[in-house]
């Protein structure tokens, strides 16, 4: 399964990289929002963990600009910020969920199961 | 709710107070009018008095004798309007009287002698019980008797019931004004106190919960305009202080999820499997600097609680502008030499009297929030400048600088737009700090687009006319030592202190 990161912080990217390979998902790292809408639209992913708040453009911003792309990939929203209006704006975007921070590994993989089994099935 | 230990009411308070000037006044007014009916009453008396006795001395001449007097019309008419006749000699004793009672009218000796020397004499005396009004008017010429002065008196009790009634008919209007004022005071000062009990009412039902209540009753009555008008500024700065505090805890709450998520996802992938020595000292290593960020957002709250709480204390000291300029570029040039930082100074000094350490500390703040949101390489440039009686100090980057809606928000704890932040962003407080910093020193911090589309931020502080002799040109020592870029921020050493 191929699983795209976009997080700014390069400590939280970098384990959560390792973490995932170790898991024995096939990863790639991105670290701003630009980035992120390009990674995607040149590549296949099964899923996108993608951070809130990014350089460049917002988490919500690429989701809608991927959505607006035609893609469909699933998105998890990787966020501080947990405000029902946050929320909410994640949703309406296009993300398909969302994480809080600080969250748990085992969570976050099951959030990847969820999603894309989900989409699987979809 | 705080209440006063001690309270009354005001309406009850102006009605009582109303009232009791309202009694004071016709009490005032009562007595007054009392003794002038009384005087005026017993002017008459007295002048009744006299007229009696005259027409008595007269009788007495045209009779001739007591005896013939006695039996006058005169008489009988003194005796039914309530006069008292007697005719003494010259030692005081009565000849003759009109009545059997008058026979024994008391003789006032003063009085008497004093009529001697032919001048009417009014006197008061007690007599039977009560009150006796008295003339004493001495006859002129000489008669065939040994008549020498005509007393006449008259009772005084018809005159005090008559001044009884008219005082008990005065008592009586003035209770049932007192009370008719004590009734309309109440109405008056209910009528007057109304609005701030309605006022109250509208004060109470605003809450916390919802923004943008405001008191709109009576803003129309120029006596409560003020008040409501203060009333509505004071829940505007409640409001606005109150937004400001939810928004400050949510924001921490967003800068401390940001450590803490990488110390989580650091330890959490050290227990997740087995990791080699190099692997821990890099977790553990990358756990210090979180440690140290969240360290950083510590310090900065307290520094910035201390300077709003007016606990920071400003150890002044004459300084030129110029030099605290230079030493911030090198200290910004050995922090991170790929960024330059282009200085330009005047020529003549630009004397200042600030705390040396506060004002580095804003210098350094300036110069990292420039490298940080700056490629390397890109032009920064700190100017150095006098206008009148103000220091202008200049930070000015060719960055991509920030939108028209972010400059304005740029001071504020926590502020970053959700797309210009970045990794090697601080807590976010470095240039509140700075603001209340330069704010605590009188002067003036602002924002805006620089000539090359990056941002300018200018600080204007007071300037000092001071000859060069009498500005430092050494600074107090920096505490610490030189500041690598992996350190966090200028604030980072310093906020503890």
């Amino acid at each position: 399964m191929r699983i795209l990161i976009i997080e700014d912080d390069v400590k939280v990217g970098g384990f959560l990289e390792q973490g995932l390979r170790e898991e024995g998902f096939d990863v790639a790292r991105g670290s701003d929002g630009e980035e992120a809408i390009a990674m995607v639209l040149s590549e296949a992913y099964d899923i996108i963990l993608l951070d809130y708040m990014l350089p460049g453009r917002s988490g919500p911003q690429v989701v809608k600009a991927i959505r607006d792309q035609g893609r469909a990939t699933p998105v998890l929203m990787l966020t501080a910020r947990d405000a029902p209006e946050d929320i909410q704006l994640c949703l309406t975007c296009g993300a398909n969920g969302y994480l809080t921070k600080p969250f748990r590994f085992a969570d976050l993989l099951a959030h990847i199961e969820r999603l894309t089994h989900v989409s699987s099935e979809g | 709710m705080a209440r006063l230990a001690t309270s009354f009411s005001l309406k009850r308070t102006l009605a009582v107070r109303f009232s009791l000037t309202m009694l004071t006044g016709l009490l005032g007014l009562a007595l007054w009018g009392y003794l002038g009916v009384r005087n005026t009453l017993l002017s008459e008396l007295d002048t009744s008095l006299h007229s009696a006795a005259r027409r008595e001395v007269d009788g007495l001449a045209a009779h001739g004798s007591v005896a013939s007097h006695e039996r006058s019309a005169l008489t009988r008419f003194i005796r039914d309007i309530n006069r008292f006749v007697a005719i003494r000699d010259s030692a005081g004793t009565i000849l003759a009287s009109n009545t059997d009672l008058a026979a024994g009218l008391p003789l006032e000796t003063a009085a008497f002698r004093q009529a001697r020397q032919r001048t009417p004499v009014f006197v008061t005396q007690q007599w039977q019980g009560h009150g006796l009004r008295s003339v004493y008017l001495t006859i002129p010429g000489a008669l065939p008797t040994d008549a020498a002065v005509v007393q006449v008196g008259a009772s005084l009790i018809p005159l005090e019931a008559n001044l009884a009634t008219v005082l008990q008919r005065m008592v009586g209007t003035v209770i049932l004004i007192t009370l008719a004022t004590l009734v309309g005071a109440g109405w008056l000062a209910a009528s007057a106190v109304r609005p701030v009990g309605k006022i109250t009412d509208e004060a109470r039902a605003i809450s916390g919960e919802v923004s943008g209540q405001r008191i709109t009753t009576f803003g129309d009555v120029t006596e409560f305009r003020g008040l409501t008008e203060v009333i509505n500024d004071m829940v505007e700065r409640l409001e606005r202080a109150s937004l400001w505090h939810r928004r400050i805890i949510r924001d921490l709450g967003h800068d401390l999820r940001t450590p803490v998520t990488a110390m989580r996802a650091g330890v959490e992938f050290a227990l997740w499997g087995d990791r080699s020595a190099q692997d821990y000292r890099r977790i553990l290593a990358s756990t210090m600097e979180e440690i140290d960020r969240l360290s950083l957002i510590c310090d900065a709250l307290v520094f910035l609680g201390r300077l709003q709480a007016g606990q920071v204390s400003l150890d002044r000291v004459h300084l030129d502008a110029r030099v605290l300029a230079r030493e911030a570029v090198a200290g910004s040039e050995e922090a991170a030499p790929e960024h330059p930082i282009h200085l330009l100074l005047p020529k003549e000094p630009v004397g200042i009297l600030v705390d040396a350490r506060l004002t580095r500390l804003v210098l350094g703040q300036l110069l990292d929030n420039a490298r940080r949101y700056t490629p390397p390489d890109s032009h920064i440039e700190l100017r150095v400048s006098a206008q009148g009686d103000t220091a202008v100090l200049e930070v000015e980057d060719d960055g991509a600088g920030l939108s028209d809606e972010v400059i304005p928000h740029l001071f504020e704890p926590f502020y970053r737009s959700d797309t210009a932040r970045g990794r090697e962003g601080g807590p976010g407080l470095g240039l509140t700090a700075t603001a209340a910093i330069v704010s605590l020193h009188g002067g003036t911090v602002e924002a805006q687009r620089g000539a090359a589309g990056g941002l300018r931020i200018t600080v204007r502080l007071p300037r000092l006319e001071t000859e060069n002799a009498q500005l430092g040109s050494e600074l107090p020592p920096r505490p610490g030592t030189p500041r690598s870029r992996e350190q966090p921020g200028p604030f980072a050493a310093t906020f503890a202190g």
